[in-house]
């Protein structure tokens, strides 16, 4: 990532924080069920922290725009190239980010099947999905280790903590 | 406490459970500091939830042992493989990888083996007779002393933070937010909850410290995909003299040892200063009174002993303000104040009134640890060889079950499995942008306790915010507060202003 693309990800991060915090300090008596009447209002200590957010958001946004303001000045006599990606990182940078997306994919989709489809029948193919963003490329090896592995997890579960992980629909 | 109880409390860890727990933490601690790309911390955090099924007595220990032999394992990877897990190991990897390369893998393995146990002995020492008097004396203060003392325990976000200290105290003040989702304690209402039945009971602990310190490695070393694999092999030298360090290295070392483990434990013990100091401090000062300061950087076994023995002598060292003040002094630390608060016992002046029997457990229980270390670690050289080198495909898939499992296993709620995947994509985005998922787990641990003594002190003084400046103890804690904040802001802008002179350097400064 490039030090521009890293001050407009601090630009972005610190107006949401700041403007947020702001957004909630105002809205908190909305996102508040009143419970008995007590000695102490249940408000008074998220507002003092939520203030603390918006006093270090503010400082965060104003570093940042200095951070951008001085980088520019100071960039307008560079060569434009001395800040740009090569072609090297540009695709390295692509690579990460579609292995991040289909990691969380993964993990979604682990999610979705760890109930339903119950933890033996799902973590196998998880650990091999993994495994193979990880660069494991020998597939029916690592799938019985998975597999055997998982049983030894579930049975620990239920001998050892006496907690059934989830069998799913299937009953397995 | 009479003596006899003390002795019943030290006698309890001596039993097949305790034992069995402790262990079964040193060996996972090994295999988590040894393996490159993965801490003793993630080890505490998937073992965290365990404790939850089991006896404080087991539980407790247990992560006490991931802790040091975690700390011990970082070792194993910077002397085989120059590559220091955390950064307490980079001078362990400065004297221990040359000493490998000239065929001494075993004896560097052993001195490091020693110095930590030494280390460790020497600090858990330090731990059982001082904490309980440190205790007696912070028994007397209230709830505007412990708000203060609360303040005086978030400044460690400043050491913690990374390279922005604003992005830490967010980070800080985020986890406190965080906390206070769900019920007030003090008033019963609802809080944040925005309908959600799910929020009421508040986010749980576990997925959130298994989401931001786990995952997040995961999906750092799934973005750098097969391109990082290392391949060495190592084998032991034949020559019993390489592979272990002689009593007469040993003796020689003995004044090293001891200078260095008091170092680590005036170090750990003080909020914030963590091992990686306690290691270069403990390094430099061996360096500096040795007779042979040019052997340094070459394989010199005093300068592996050095930093081996400070920073295991943190981790005891690190125990005393968290039990008797309930103030973590780093993440470790933190997590380890989560795994009480589970068991229902808060760490603080009145542990050793409430649950002094307990306590002394521990102690037993961390001397035990020292022993199991030294001969589990001992014996299973070849074997801790072989597991840093394991392919990271095998570890990280197993560490993305037991992530899930961990997270499932407290409340058995697909809610905690979602909300990990979330803190998960959370702690990898504050990773990448320079911000401090410690910092929000010290927040989110601390908050609870934090707003308890707020709420108290309000009732107490009829809502006027001057009894945090009248009562003279909490007026010299905030001082003493707004000192250490002010030495944490003045050490970094130095740091950062050495860094700017010579960004060469920059990072071994850092």
């Amino acid at each position: 990532m490039t030090r521009k693309e890293h001050s407009l990800v601090d630009m972005a991060t610190s107006c949401i924080l700041f403007f947020g915090s702001c957004y909630f300090f105002v809205k908190m008596d909305e996102f508040i069920d009143q419970g008995l009447p007590a000695a102490v209002d249940p408000l008074i200590f998220p507002k003092f922290i939520i203030l603390i957010l918006v006093l270090f958001s503010a400082a965060y946004l104003a570093q940042t725009a200095y951070g951008m303001y001085t980088m520019y000045k100071a960039h307008a006599d560079m060569n434009a190239e001395a800040m740009a990606y090569t072609d090297a990182d540009q695709d390295e940078h692509e690579e990460q980010g579609k292995s991040f997306y289909l990691y969380i994919a993964i993990l979604f989709i682990y999610y979705a099947a760890f109930d339903t489809l119950g933890f033996l029948v799902a973590t196998p193919p998880v650990m091999l999905a993994v495994a193979w963003l990880l660069g494991a490329r020998r597939i029916t090896f690592p799938f019985l280790g998975f597999a055997v592995f998982s049983i030894v997890v579930e049975q620990a579960f239920l001998r050892a903590m006496k907690m059934p992980l989830p069998s799913g629909l299937l009953g397995f | 406490m009479n003596d006899s109880m003390i002795i019943s409390g030290l006698l309890s860890a001596v039993a097949p459970g305790p034992i069995l727990g402790i262990a079964g933490g040193v060996i996972v601690g090994i295999l988590f500091g040894a393996i490159p790309g993965i801490s003793g911390i993630m080890g505490i955090a998937l073992l965290l939830p365990l404790t939850f099924y089991l006896d404080p007595i087991i539980g407790i220990p247990m992560l006490l042992g991931i802790y040091k032999a975690g700390i011990f394992g970082g070792s194993i990877s910077a002397i085989l493989l120059n590559t220091p897990g955390a950064p307490p190991a980079v001078c362990t990897a400065m004297e221990g990888y040359p000493m490998t390369r000239h065929g001494k893998a075993g004896k560097a393995l052993h001195t490091a083996l020693s110095a930590s146990v030494f280390g460790d002995t020497f600090s858990n020492l330090l731990l059982i007779f001082i904490a309980a008097p440190l205790a007696m004396l912070a028994l007397n203060i209230g709830p505007a002393e412990q708000f203060c003392l609360i303040v005086l325990a978030l400044t460690v976000v400043g050491t913690i933070s990374g390279p922005s200290l604003i992005k830490g105290i967010i980070c800080a003040a985020l986890g406190i937010m965080i906390s206070t989702i769900g019920f007030s304690e003090t008033t019963g209402a609802a809080r944040f909850t925005f309908g959600s039945e799910y929020l009421v009971t508040g986010v749980s602990l576990i997925p959130m410290v298994i989401g931001l310190l786990c995952l997040p490695e995961v999906i750092h070393q799934v973005g750098l995909g097969a391109k990082k694999h290392m391949q060495y092999v190592f084998t032991l030298s034949k020559n019993p003299e390489d592979n272990r360090m002689t009593l007469k290295e040993f003796i020689q070392c003995l004044p090293i040892l001891l200078r260095s483990s008091a170092i680590g434990s005036v170090l750990g013990a003080l909020p914030g200063i963590g091992a990686s100091p306690a290691a270069f401090m403990a390094y430099s000062e061996a360096r500096r009174t040795s007779k042979m300061p040019e052997k340094f950087g070459h394989g010199a076994i005093e300068g592996l002993a050095a930093p081996e023995a400070a920073n295991n002598a943190t981790t005891g060292a690190a125990m005393i303000p968290m039990l008797t003040l309930g103030i973590p002094g780093d993440d470790v630390t933190a997590v380890l104040l989560g795994a009480f608060v589970i068991q229902g016992i808060t760490p603080g002046p009145t542990i050793f009134q409430e649950h002094g029997h307990m306590v002394y457990g521990i102690y037993g229980g961390l001397l035990i640890c020292d022993v199991l270390l030294y001969y589990i670690a001992k014996f299973g050289f070849p074997a801790w060889i072989r597991l840093a080198q394991l392919p990271k495909w095998m570890i990280f898939s197993a560490v993305t079950v037991f992530c899930f499992v961990g997270a499932y296993s407290i409340n058995q709620s697909m809610f905690d499995i979602l909300c990990l995947i979330l803190f998960g994509v959370l702690g990898y985005f504050i990773r990448k942008y320079g911000f401090s998922a410690g910092a929000m787990i010290i927040g989110f641990i601390l908050g609870p306790l934090w707003e308890r003594a707020f709420d108290q002190a309000m009732v107490l003084s009829d809502g006027s915010l001057f009894i945090f400046i009248e009562r003279p103890i909490a007026g010299i804690l905030l001082a003493l507060s707004l000192l250490s904040g002010i030495g944490i802001a003045i050490s970094r802008a130095r740091l950062k202003k050495r860094m700017l002179l010579s960004p060469q350097t920059g990072e071994s400064a850092s």
